[in-house]
């Protein structure tokens, strides 16, 4: 017990931060794509923003939400695009080319959780350049919503919950790929989920909304936290999305468990 | 407990499928694959004491690399028991993985993009070295392998030769206790082969710890190895002392007869004895049986014209191709009737 | 000399073919699958965004009109979006750029078969394979009544028109692929261009109802002749054929000149370095 407590706060914290010097060492090597992935995700965040505006100049409202209410869920949905593209991203695609050249067989050599180190290993330093603004489109949005700004102090906390539930079913949907024999398919499975977290549950209706919000929960990323930070008494999402997160957990380590004993690293 | 590692009745098999060519082959395995059952490893059993150099040799797709990753812990046995310093490798105990280090000479651990040294600050936080020991282990490692220089350069700018002297360093770091080295010479020039096998002798002088290397060249094997496992078609052919194995076809010599003019290799006189001609059959290579050496060498000189000879002990490499070819038959016939 | 031309051709095609479908689940997953969940999601969309205006208004759904369409037609408009992106955005030319970065050039430099062969031969693999799912795609969209099988005449047209896309989509793709000579990561360009290409050609929301300024400074773009234009085609509305042609052949024939350029100066700095 102990021992797991010294682990959280001490050792993995600090193998973070020599990731962190690693990203930044690579990062700076490559430094054209530095600045094109920035501007990448600027033309994403316009695109995004734009599109829904371009929608609001024809209809008042989508479902219950209006215009600033709207933008005010999407730019919640950068955020977490952000943090996303930062903190997670790179690591799916090189966890399919480690399965396939068998480079994992290093990753479960060290004595250090697995999981962690493939979903973690690597850092996107330079969209972290792109936080301030994406932070910036929340508070904006969120004050033309009518957001008071002592719910804010909600923010870290329900980011932290969206984070993790997206990254906990991206990472879920990844580890199919101990089954496939081409794991790239799967990462473009995993997009069209991430795609569809980024519209709010109503958009769905009926047998979609149910397996979408309860079973594969994408819908249970953004749009709790985004209705709870618009009015508050709409907390019932939010109590769903915490008993959700521990239960991806659990649902990870298993697929993860029973995915190692599928390995059969490839041969010399 | 003196024993490093032992496995009785260890056995791993692999589900393959054949793809043939054409169009209606692909369609064919939309819906439909045929799987075969491949045996990589049987009943193998072996024990390697605390401290040994052993060297698992065999033909390609023998299974040796297999053989390695069980006892890595990297993939789980089919059948059989396998114990390494008293932990059962699948389990992949924390405490198992801080004393096991593994080198592959075909897969890199060190981060491609960024200089070796990030790599190893970051193998010091997993393996939760503190500073004072981290430097000592550095300092201690780069003298050895003269490799100060090269840590703060790009590992992709680095030839072969460097990065697996990196390599080996990276995975020395955390002191353990049994080295695995899957081929760590492979494609490296004949300097740079040499100074990883000073190194390792060196090393494994210094440190006693356990090593099991798999390698293709003879090279590696005669300077490092106190004990051969030879694998041939997932099973143990062979487990002694390196001159036990040499010993094996008798006590034969590699004859050498030089001639000023071409010889026909069709010649009576050579046809018992492995002839190996060079490309102008003015050269050839003998396996002579001890007894017959004098006779033979009088018999040649006496008929052919012969300019040179000598004598030698037989190369490991000549008697590992004569005894590959010898007992590939046998092995094969003897499985036969294993799985009749 | 033509025939044995034909025959490199015929084989290197067969050769795509199999490479394009050694991995069945990822052809699914990677080609076919993102157009159809893009389709939900859409129609999903506009579902809900109509039923809140009928709501609101107290109209029948059916009667309900935005900017001049109703939920019926929305829905096949994005139906038939969906089949020109199968038939006129493919993934033909796999990875040009990793053939690049992998120095796989140099047999093509060697071969009596040159590089743009090789990969329009891909290319042309790629369109024929795309065939099978447009015809699965609107014979579920017709019974499902979403879409309505416009006139034979039309109909090839339409098609016509979209190898035309094609072919310019094909220019692009090639374009993002040459500048591998140039940047280590060509992926960052091609979802730029991704991007950019979804919201300007309709694909998200017609073009229609992009503000006025918008829609003037497209017309002489590629952009809206991709999805929103085409797409009206199958609807039945064939106005301006030459015009679009005209752009889009003007714009792939711009692409072909750049993308020989960089052919040539890439080849300079590939055969200098010693990549």
């Amino acid at each position: 017990m102990l021992k797991a407590i010294k682990n959280i706060f001490i050792l993995y914290p600090s193998i973070y931060r020599q990731l962190f010097n690693c990203a930044l060492s690579k990062a700076t090597t490559f430094r054209t794509s530095f600045v094109l992935i920035i501007i990448m995700d600027l033309i994403f965040y316009a695109s995004t923003i734009l599109s829904v505006d371009v929608i609001f100049q024809h209809v008042p409202e989508i479902g219950p939400w209006n215009r600033s209410e709207f933008q005010f869920f999407l730019s919640f949905m950068l955020i977490l695009d952000n943090l996303h593209m930062t903190f997670l991203s790179e690591n799916f695609w090189s966890f399919s080319l480690d399965l396939k050249s068998g480079a994992l067989d290093y990753t479960i050599l060290r004595p250090v959780s697995p999981i962690f180190l493939t979903f973690f290993k690597s850092i996107r330093i330079c969209t972290l350049f792109n936080t301030p603004l994406v932070f910036g489109l929340l508070f904006y949005f969120g004050h033309k919503a009518g957001v008071q700004p002592h719910s804010y102090i909600w923010l870290p906390f329900l980011i932290i919950m969206g984070f993790l539930t997206l990254a906990l079913i991206e990472i879920g949907i990844s580890l199919f790929m101990f089954w496939s024999v081409e794991g790239n398919g799967i990462n473009f499975l995993r997009m069209q989920f991430q795609n569809i977290s980024r519209w709010p549950d109503f958009i769905f209706d009926g047998l979609a909304r149910k397996i979408l919000f309860f079973a594969i929960p994408v819908l249970m990323v953004g749009t709790p936290p985004a209705r709870f930070l618009l009015n508050k008494s709409d907390y019932i999402p939010m109590v769903f999305q915490a008993v959700a997160v521990p239960l991806l957990l659990f649902g990870v380590k298993f697929l993860w468990d029973k995915g190692l004993l599928r390995y059969e690293s490839a041969s010399s | 407990m003196s024993v490093a590692i032992s496995s009785i009745n260890l056995a791993k098999n692999f589900k393959t499928y054949e793809k043939n060519p054409g169009i209606w082959n692909s369609l064919k395995s939309l819906f439909h694959r045929d799987y075969k059952i491949n045996s990589a490893i049987q009943d193998f059993n072996f024990e390697i004491k605390k401290g040994e150099l052993v060297a698992l040799l065999g033909p390609n797709g023998a299974g040796k690399t297999t053989l390695m990753k069980m006892m890595t812990g990297i993939i789980v046995p089919s059948a059989g028991k396998l114990s390494v310093l008293g932990f059962d490798p699948w389990e992949r105990d924390k405490e198992f993985r801080k004393k096991i280090a593994l080198v592959m000479g075909q897969k890199s651990q060190l981060w491609w993009d960024i200089p070796a040294m990030d790599s190893l600050l970051l193998l010091q936080k997993y393996y939760e070295i503190s500073d004072m020991e981290f430097k000592r282990r550095m300092d201690e490692l780069t003298t050895l392998l003269d490799v100060g220089s090269k840590l703060h350069i790009h590992v992709r700018k680095l030839s072969l030769g460097e990065r697996m002297k990196l390599e080996l360093m990276a995975c020395l770091l955390h002191s353990p206790d049994i080295i695995f080295l899957d081929e760590p010479t492979i494609g490296l020039d004949l300097m740079a082969q040499e100074n990883i096998r000073k190194f390792l002798l060196d090393y494994h002088r210094k440190h006693s710890c356990t090593m099991i290397i798999t390698s293709h060249y003879m090279a590696d094997v005669e300077a490092l190895c106190q004990r051969l496992v030879l694998v041939m078609q997932g099973r143990k052919a062979f487990d002694g002392p390196l001159a036990e194995f040499t010993q094996l076809l008798g006590d034969t010599r590699e004859m050498t007869f030089i001639f000023d003019k071409p010889i026909s290799a069709q010649e009576k006189t050579f046809k018992d004895y492995d002839a190996v001609w060079s490309p102008d059959n003015q050269k050839v290579d003998l396996l002579v049986p001890f007894p017959k050496m004098r006779d033979l060498t009088s018999q040649i000189l006496r008929d052919f014209p012969v300019t040179e000879f000598s004598t030698e002990k037989t190369p490991i490499e000549r008697a590992m191709k004569t005894f590959m070819k010898n007992n590939t038959h046998s092995l094969q016939n003897q499985f036969a009737t294993l799985n009749k | 000399m033509f025939f044995i031309n034909v025959q490199k051709w015929w084989q290197t095609i067969k050769i795509w073919w199999g490479q394009q479908t050694a991995y069945r689940l990822n052809f699914f997953l990677q080609v076919i699958g993102p157009p159809i969940v893009f389709f939900c999601v859409k129609a999903s969309l506009w579902k809900a965004i109509f039923n809140g205006i009928a709501n609101q208004k107290g109209l029948d759904i059916s009667s309900t009109v935005i900017n001049g369409m109703t939920l019926d037609q929305m829905i096949s408009y994005h139906a038939w979006a969906m089949i020109v992106g199968f038939l006129s955005q493919g993934m033909g030319s796999f990875d040009l750029s990793n053939d690049i970065r992998l120095g796989k050039i140099s047999t093509y430099l060697i071969y009596p078969f040159n590089f743009w062969e090789y990969h329009t031969a891909g290319f042309l693999a790629f369109q024929t394979l795309q065939i099978p799912t447009t015809l699965l795609s609107l014979l579920v969209f017709s019974s499902l009544k979403i879409i309505a099988l416009p006139a034979i005449s039309n109909f090839i047209l339409a098609i016509l028109v979209c190898f035309v896309i094609s072919l310019f989509w094909f220019s692009l793709q090639y374009f993002i692929g040459l500048l591998a000579f140039w940047l280590e990561e060509t992926w960052i360009m091609r979802v730029m261009i991704n991007i950019v290409t979804t919201f300007l050609s309709g694909a998200i929301i017609p073009v229609s109802f992009f503000p006025e300024q918008l829609q003037q400074m497209l017309v002489w773009s590629p952009f809206p002749y991709m999805i929103y234009w085409p797409t009206k085609i199958f609807l039945g509305q064939t106005e301006s054929i030459l015009f679009g042609v005209s752009i889009l052949i003007f714009w792939t024939l711009i692409m072909g000149f750049i993308n020989t350029t960089l052919w040539k100066r890439g080849l300079r700095l590939y055969t200098a370095a010693g990549m």
